[in-house]
């Protein structure tokens, strides 16, 4: 039981690291089999670029808007924006900053895909062996019939042996500019974490409470949901069957939900841990708590926006 | 029963031996996948960028991938911008670059393990030397050898120069041996290095050998006390919230920690012969918000910006 525990506590530390890991990892081993048993380099003039620019590009596309789907924040700042003011829809430089940072996290898994593909070197030897430009850098001092060969090349089907040779370039530039993607990726990654912790508000340690407070709210949201939902759920179907009137339900009302539910703003007069916590110690019951004076977005405490009751924690 | 517990608490106490040779036996593991899988010489002209960039792009990555698991790492720049003189306070400025400085080496282990095993292993090495364009390296390398060597030292890696076999075979051996030397001498330099930055850390060290692993064992109890009242914290409050948010009632006051405490909290330890304090949370606890004679302005200072917020 113990030893469940301590792994239950690793997971709820480094949670997000073991998901950046998983999709990783994920990423690359779909590149893999994809490589492996979907791409066959049609071997053509006409074909090798466009072929190999869309098994390199389109499955990354996919994955970015795929990214953006499953973030629990870009539905956050959708939801309901039809209907209410464009005020708090958040347009101007608070949408575009929360925008901002959604397409910097749903871009992890399109750069691991183009990365690893580039390690692998199938798709990239394909549509350079077809690039014109390209053939003629690498067909400089060779004879005519290089030029002519070079789309044959990724199925080792050239004549002469010394432009099949030419592969084993292609594939080093492909693994070159592959590591060079990675290097650069980490190192702007490395800065905007940087950046971004140092305009943090708050220090450290409460940076570390917030987060685990987070969590459980999150927990507890949705076992408090479930619970009353059941509860309203028994007593609706009850009193339909048995023709009665329900009695009353102390449920939030739309304009509540509709005040927890928008995006996160940061008070340094007022620090508080999410706009739950916000709403519940607001000063008059009446008070709204979508804008004051001094709200603003701050982009290391983006993970407040990415909770929700269906999603896993931080994910 | 016993003879586990026993055993288990061995491996526990053994932590850091351990977590090193995971990070050595990974590496290992990972040098030979790309070798094997991944790398092949392009025996042309480019050997050289492609034998240096599978040398140190990974290193690269090790070392930045060190940077983002290093706790300390983020306690010294969260809120530095906010608040400059948290980590350059009066009259201690070089306590910042110390302090990135010491991050910096405990981040050097895992590539300096890449590069030696992937020196021990020659691959490449031997691909980046072959495609050398230097002629005082070409001198060193192609001596004694027909001239073709000079011209066609970039094929040697697959076996397709227009010299003998042999020859050949000479060059490849001699290319391998030259990594394994230069891997060998990372590895003693690097483990001698460390031991004189220990022997030397250990020699300044105002505390002595026993109070050091008292001070160790302190760190990690309280680590795990920190975790754990957060937990019931957090757990308390948000379960007062959302009673209060699904009953639609007035929230009872909480108390918490206040912003300014938070903060005296998050800093760097540092330790004085006087007080012996074994963190920063032990040094808040015991003097509170107030100064202490010993303390410098550094505590003012954050104190004061702290109530301005």
């Amino acid at each position: 039981m113990e030893k469940f525990r301590a792994v239950l506590d690793l997971h709820l530390k480094h949670h997000s690291a073991l998901g950046y890991g998983l999709v990783t990892l994920l990423t690359a081993g779909g590149e893999r089999i994809f490589s492996a048993v979907v791409f066959q380099c049609p071997c053509s003039a006409a074909w090798n670029l466009p072929y190999g620019l869309v098994f390199l590009l389109v499955p990354a596309l996919a994955l970015f808007l795929l990214g953006y789907v499953l973030s629990a924040r870009t539905w956050r700042l959708i939801t309901g924006c039809g209907c209410r003011a464009r005020a708090s829809c958040g347009c101007g430089l608070r949408g575009s900053l929360v925008c901002a940072q959604l397409s910097a996290a749903a871009a992890l898994a399109p750069l691991t895909w183009v990365a690893v593909a580039l390690l692998g070197g199938a798709f990239y030897e394909c549509a350079a062996s077809g690039s014109a430009v390209l053939a003629q850098r690498l067909c400089l001092d060779r004879d005519h019939s290089c030029a002519a060969e070079l789309p044959l090349v990724p199925c080792h089907e050239a004549k002469a042996s010394d432009v099949q040779d030419l592969l084993k370039d292609l594939k080093a530039q492909s693994q070159v500019l592959g590591w060079i993607l990675i290097a650069a990726v980490i190192i702007i990654l490395l800065i905007f974490t940087c950046v971004s912790r140092c305009l943090s508000p708050v220090s450290f340690l409460q940076l570390k409470f917030w987060k685990i407070y987070l969590e459980q709210e999150q927990q507890i949201l949705k076992s408090k949901a479930t619970e009353h939902a059941t509860e309203l759920a028994k007593e609706n179907v009850k009193c339909f069957f048995e023709g009665s009137h329900p009695k009353e339900c102390n449920t939030p009302s739309v304009k509540e939900w509709q005040q927890i539910s928008s995006l996160y703003t940061f008070n340094q007069k007022d620090p508080y841990y999410s706009m739950l916590h916000k709403y519940v110690n607001r000063k008059e019951k009446t008070h709204s708590i979508r804008s004051t004076e001094g709200d603003t977005v701050i982009p290391v405490l983006g993970f407040v926006d990415s909770s929700s009751i269906n999603s896993t924690p931080g994910l | 029963m016993d003879a586990f517990q026993g055993i288990l608490k061995f491996f526990l106490n053994q932590k850091t031996v351990i977590g090193y040779s995971f990070m050595a036996l990974l590496t290992v593991g990972s040098e030979r996948l790309f070798s094997v899988v991944a790398f092949k010489c392009p025996c042309s002209t480019e050997n050289m960028t492609y034998g240096l960039v599978f040398l140190f792009a990974p290193a690269w990555v090790l070392l930045i991938l060190g940077f983002f698991l290093n706790n300390r790492s983020w306690r010294l720049f969260t809120g530095c911008c906010v608040n400059p003189r948290k980590i350059f306070p009066r009259g201690h400025s070089c306590r910042f670059f110390y302090v990135l400085g010491q991050i910096t080496l405990s981040s050097l282990v895992a590539p300096v393990m890449w590069l030696s095993v992937a020196l021990l292993n020659g691959t490449f090495y031997e691909c980046a030397m072959s495609g050398t364009r230097s002629s005082g390296l070409l001198e060193l390398i192609c001596k004694g050898k027909p001239k073709e060597c000079w011209e066609e030292l970039h094929k040697v890696s697959c076996g397709k120069t227009s010299m003998l076999p042999t020859i050949n075979e000479e060059l490849k051996l001699s290319l391998q041996a030259q990594s394994q030397i230069i891997g060998w001498c990372l590895i003693c330099s690097a483990s001698f290095f460390s031991l004189l930055t220990t022997c030397y850390a250990r020699c300044r060290s105002k505390v002595s050998y026993l109070q050091l692993s008292f001070w160790k064992t302190y760190a990690q109890k309280e680590k795990e006390q920190l975790e754990n009242t957060f937990l019931d914290y957090a757990n308390k409050l948000s379960e007062r919230n959302l009673k209060c948010f699904f009953e639609n009632k007035r929230p009872d006051p909480f108390p918490m920690p206040t912003f300014a405490a938070w903060e005296a909290a998050s800093e760097l330890h540092s330790f004085h012969q006087s007080q012996q304090h074994y963190s920063t949370l032990h040094r808040v606890v015991d003097n509170g918000l107030e100064l202490s004679p010993e303390d410098d302005e550094t505590t003012m200072v954050l104190v004061g910006t702290a109530h301005n917020v």
